[in-house]
């Protein structure tokens, strides 16, 4: 899989990376829908910030997938704000509890999703930086 | 119903598991969507239709989900789309990859119809 040969973000291991992104993007923007619709009242902080974490998982999948060198630049912005939410969520779920009687996606640093969350924005940026070269020149190669 | 789950979470599982070890096998040896690859896809997309189906008609038959009938139905739906996903984009990209991708609809697949099962019975 890590060959020498120059990789664009958006082939090989990038392909799996992707669908990961639009399987969370789809399932947290769901639940996010689903419970502003039926319990927005009972937990407006974790509801909001589940909104938030569905919103930057699909930016997250839009620009990991496209070839430009502009969207390289948008994609790591996407997963640092993840990987700060996440992290930052995580620590303040466990401070002030009382503020998150609905888990959210980043709550617990995403113990509720098999901690996926907390590793997916580290094993992205890593990704990210490891196929730059070829992700952010002109000719990418297929 | 077995250790807590009924039939449809069971059928689940084992299309799951079958269409997961076809397209790992497939993207093991290297190849590109193909017939066993896509057509384990077509089946899982089925077999919700059927699911779907089958649930309307249990809604009508018993009391619904314990859980929030609006969760449940979110729940089927977003998995519906899984399936259609994986292989749109299996149309589109011809390398061993999209297998790959074919691969990961059933786990995901068990994990979602194993929440809709909680939500039916349980709460």
């Amino acid at each position: 899989m890590m060959n020498q040969s120059p990789t664009a973000k958006n082939s090989g291991f990038g392909r799996l990376l992707i669908v990961i992104y639009w399987i969370f993007s789809l399932s947290a923007g769901a639940r996010a829908l689903y419970q502003i619709l039926r319990k927005f009242d009972q937990a407006p902080l974790s509801i909001s910030l589940s909104l938030v974490s569905a919103i930057i998982y699909l930016v997250a999948t839009i620009f990991l997938a496209k070839k430009d060198a502009v969207s390289w630049n948008i994609a790591v912005g996407a997963l640092s704000i993840e990987l700060l939410g996440v992290l930052g969520v995580g620590i303040f779920s466990y401070m002030r509890p009382d503020l998150f009687p609905l888990a959210s996606v980043w709550s617990h640093f995403g113990a509720g999703y098999g901690y996926v969350p907390l590793v997916l924005p580290i094993i992205g940026l890593w990704w990210l930086f490891h196929t730059r070269q070829a992700s952010t020149s002109r000719a990418v190669s297929k | 119903m077995i250790a807590g789950y009924d039939i449809w979470f069971w059928i689940t599982c084992l299309l799951g598991t079958v269409a997961f070890l076809i397209c790992l096998v497939q993207f093991l040896r290297g190849k590109a969507p193909d017939d066993w690859s896509q057509g384990s896809a077509i089946v899982l997309q089925g077999w919700l239709f059927i699911y779907f189906v089958g649930s309307i008609i249990m809604q009508f038959m018993t009391d619904g989900p314990s859980g929030d009938w609006l969760e449940y139905y979110g729940y089927l739906l977003t998995a519906m789309v899984i399936p259609a996903g994986a292989f749109t984009w299996s149309m589109s990209e011809r390398t061993r990859w999209a297998t790959l991708v074919l691969a990961i609809v059933g786990p995901v697949l068990i994990v979602m119809v194993q929440r809709m099962n909680m939500l039916w019975y349980y709460y």
